[in-house]
């Protein structure tokens, strides 16, 4: 349903994303994995559109999104890392304004914010001003926005950042339930624990290169038949993390 | 070395313009506000010095009195700007919950932050009120006749002078704003401050702008009008204190000159005036003795009020609930129903009405639009504002032409307002729900200027129109201003490529250029529309002649706009900026 093609992003210079390629299909939920600064979120802004590739091409059902990106915004729901909202708007306010951006019926739409807002356990706060929101909340209001209108692929970028437990146990079901429904569902996340029980398939990305991409059960047998963690710090960790951690220590506590 | 951080810390942080545009410089912003503020004052300084040299044998006696008349200009301009200046910090001249969550961690004591903090204000409220009175400090001995024999001495008094009560009348001005938003926020407590600090900050910017923009008109024959006449008058208007600051201190550096006879023309105005300055010296003196004291009460009373509200580091105020009342739901099915039916005009209408109140920038945009639209109003107008009007054919022009004067003021402000990104980093929720279509979003934000500005403004003439125009001709001109406002609003975003209150922020570069040709269009326009509209109020078909005309053409510059820009566009939200080399084509 949505492909990754030799997807490369240069920032001046820089490599950031290189010769990166893959599949979502339809009713899969996909992992995508990786250290910090290896290319994950510009992986997803390139799939989302927000951010033209250096070289490479973004498919959605066939077709390149960039012929006719409208079509492809108007099926796809994207979560940022970082939730950024209009912070002077309440949630109702800018989930409205979400809506009727994508043109979606008044009715259902008041409808819909409200249901969702009460399922997403933001109803006592629907009519506060944003600004006033822990990240967790503000990032829950990302979530209803990406979800409003119904769409055939969702991008996730780290969606679990700043939620409580309960909703990041609520979410890993949403994710699994949508699937179910025929949705391509790409998830970036830094809880492998979630990734490994949620997703069906798991991409490993480290310095802007693919490394793996496979079951879960085909990359721990990759680890001989370890975790994911095991598999994750097999393909990506270059140091010993206990040496790294004494080291850190060891410098912090030097007042010389 | 620390205090000097953050002092430099809060001092970057007044030129933040990151908000409004990527591509924002602090060193060009501070460049062109400083850059006009110098300009201005220079401007009226030098202006002011060319007429003394045309002027050269003016007896002591009018030229004292001339000088309390320019000394109320430069005393009362040094107050307002330093105050505006206060109003349009507002909330940057307390620390905030960003301040607390940056350097509240820090093993900084409390006091030091709040110290830094107000060095960073002072040193910013000291800079501006140099930079403005500048120039007329330095051009103070050249605003002098050349003909009075006044010395080095008396000259180094009088620009001493002038120094010391611009200046203190700058810090007046400055301190008095900080110590009102001080008090209000003492006074409520920070979530009921949070709610009305808007709605206050944009009163002041519409009370200081009118007056700074009336001051040109009323400066003259101060003494004789206010000081002498009525004695209550000089005791309610700060900058008189100043004024009998100034002649306390220096006042007699003139008057004490020998007095040889002057031109016979001038013999007797020279007596009276040479009376009445000398009848006004007890004033004087009484209300150099008000500006000191009320400086001081001013300075220990923004002390005792930031101190107070600076007890402990702020916390985010939690926003304000906006609870759906039976009112704004009956509100909703109107506005869908009658003004914005598609769901993107809804999105621009509502996302205008939204943006415009809660946002700073925006605030003070059209504040300062609507100030200088009543200026204009009173300027133009003045004692013909209550004179009952019965023949229509009398009807002065300008009583006709206010209104579409400040419906242009407001609705050109409007258009500024709608070029300031709302939050620039927010604008991705557009980039990700956009369907494409952008007329019908600029529709909605057309129409939610009409709604929450041309209407209400409309609504504030009519009052005054029926009482003295009659009901009749209030409602017809009611009608052709509606009309009117509709046109304007096309013009004012003919062409209009950006999506309002989203895209990046890029100021016009031919902005002093076209500001002059801009102001001089307007006032021949809406001169010659009072003037067709005085001719048609008469008879009610007339007028729904005019009205119709104005329809078509605001038809015509619509059909245009359509056919120059394409509804469907993609979104790009961050603007080109205009490079020199493009400009001057070197690029190629």
């Amino acid at each position: 349903m949505l492909q990754a093609r030799h997807l490369l992003k240069r920032f001046f210079g820089v490599t950031v994303v290189n010769d990166v390629s893959f599949e979502v299909r339809r009713g899969e939920v996909v992992g995508y994995l990786g250290p910090n600064g290896s290319g994950k979120s510009t992986t997803a802004k390139l799939l989302a559109g927000l951010l033209d590739p250096s070289g490479g091409s973004v498919v959605f059902e066939g077709q390149d999104i960039s012929r006719d990106p409208l079509h492809f915004r108007r099926r796809m729901g994207y979560v940022p890392e970082e939730p950024i909202l209009y912070t002077f708007q309440s949630a109702t306010e800018y989930l409205e304004l979400v809506g009727r951006l994508r043109e979606l019926d008044a009715q259902r739409l008041t409808k819909k914010i409200g249901a969702l807002l009460e399922l997403f356990g933001l109803s006592h706060a629907a009519n506060q001003d944003i600004g006033s929101y822990s990240k967790g909340m503000k990032q829950r209001v990302m979530l209803i926005a990406a979800l409003l209108h119904d769409p055939g692929v969702l991008i996730l970028d780290e969606p679990d950042s700043g939620l409580d437990v309960t909703t990041t146990l609520v979410l890993r079901r949403l994710v699994t339930a949508l699937a179910r429904r025929g949705k391509a569902v790409l998830y970036s996340s830094h809880i492998l624990e979630l990734v490994e029980k949620t997703c069906d398939r798991v991409l490993v990305i480290h310095q802007g290169r693919l490394v793996a991409d496979g079951t879960v059960e085909s990359l721990r047998r990759l680890a001989s038949g370890g975790s994911l963690e095991q598999v994750f710090s097999q393909l990506v960790l270059r140091e010993d993390p206990e040496r790294t951690a004494a080291d850190i220590a060891d410098v912090v506590a030097d007042h010389a | 070395m620390r205090d000097r951080l953050l002092i430099r810390h809060f001092l970057l942080r007044f030129l933040e313009h990151d908000l409004v545009s990527p591509n924002a410089d602090r060193h060009e912003v501070l460049s062109v506000a400083g850059g006009t503020l110098i300009a201005v004052s220079l401007f009226v300084a030098a202006l002011i010095a060319l007429q003394y040299q045309f002027n050269n044998f003016l007896p002591p006696g009018l030229t004292s009195l001339r000088a309390v008349d320019e000394r109320f200009l430069f005393v009362s301009a040094s107050m307002l700007v330093m105050a505006l200046l206060a109003v349009a910090l507002w909330d940057a001249l307390a620390l905030d919950a960003r301040d607390t969550a940056v350097l509240g961690v820090l093993p900084v004591p409390r006091y030091a932050i709040i110290r830094a903090k107000f060095a960073a204000i002072a040193l910013l409220a000291a800079g501006t009120a140099l930079g403005w009175n500048l120039f007329p400090i330095l051009l103070r001995c050249v605003s002098l006749p050349i003909g009075l024999p006044i010395g080095f001495v008396g000259v180094a008094v009088l620009t001493i002078a002038h120094a010391i009560v611009t200046l203190a009348a700058g810090a007046f001005g400055f301190l008095i704003v900080l110590a009102f938003r001080e008090g209000l926020a003492a006074v409520l407590g920070p979530a009921r401050f949070h709610a009305v600090s808007s709605t206050v900050q944009a009163a002041l910017v519409v009370v200081l702008t009118s007056a700074l923009l009336m001051l040109p008109g009323t400066y003259a024959g101060v003494a004789q009008t206010w000081i002498a006449r009525d004695g209550f008058a000089s005791y309610v208007l700060p900058p008189l204190w100043f004024v009998g600051l100034h002649e306390t201190m220096a006042g007699s550096v003139i008057d004490s000159l020998p007095r040889t006879r002057p031109a016979d023309f001038l013999v007797a105005a020279e007596r009276s005036a040479t009376e009445l300055y000398r009848r006004l010296w007890p004033t004087y003196r009484q209300l150099g003795r008000v500006a000191a004291g009320a400086l001081a009460v001013v300075v220990i009373l923004t002390i005792a009020l930031c101190a107070w509200n600076a007890r402990r580091l702020p916390t985010p105020v939690v926003g304000r609930r906006r609870p759906r009342r039976r009112m704004s739901l009956a509100s909703r099915w109107a506005v869908a129903r009658f003004l914005a039916r598609s769901p993107l005009q809804q999105a621009g209408f509502w996302f205008t009405l939204q943006t415009m109140p809660r946002r700073v920038t925006h605030r003070v945009a059209l504040a300062s639009g609507l100030a200088v639209g009543l200026s204009f109003i009173v300027v133009t107008v003045r004692a013909r504002v209550v004179a009952t009007q019965t023949d229509i054919a009398s009807i002065p022009l300008v009583m006709l032409a206010a209104q579409p004067l400040l419906l242009a003021c407001v609705l050109t402000a409007f258009r500024h307002a709608a070029q300031l990104p709302a939050e620039l980093r927010a604008s991705s929720t557009f980039s990700l729900a956009w369907s494409g279509e952008r007329r019908p979003y600029l529709s909605g934000v057309k129409r939610a200027g009409v709604v929450a500005l041309v209407v209400p403004v409309l609504a504030m003439l009519f009052v005054w129109h029926s009482a003295v125009l009659g009901v009749r001709v209030a409602v017809l001109h009611f009608g052709t201003g509606l009309v009117s406002a509709a046109l304007m609003m096309e013009v004012l975003f003919v062409r209009y490529r950006r999506l309002p209150f989203v895209s990046g922020y890029v100021p016009s570069s031919d902005l002093k250029s076209r500001g002059p040709a801009y102001v001089g269009a307007l006032l021949l326009v809406c001169y010659a529309l009072a003037w067709i509209e005085r001719s048609t109020l008469a008879t009610a078909a007339y007028v729904l002649v005019l009205v119709s005309v104005i329809a078509a053409l605001t038809a015509c510059v619509a059909a245009f706009d359509r056919a120059s820009v394409p509804s469907a566009t993609a979104l790009d939200l961050d603007e080109e900026i205009p490079l020199p080399t493009q400009r001057l084509n070197l690029a190629g």
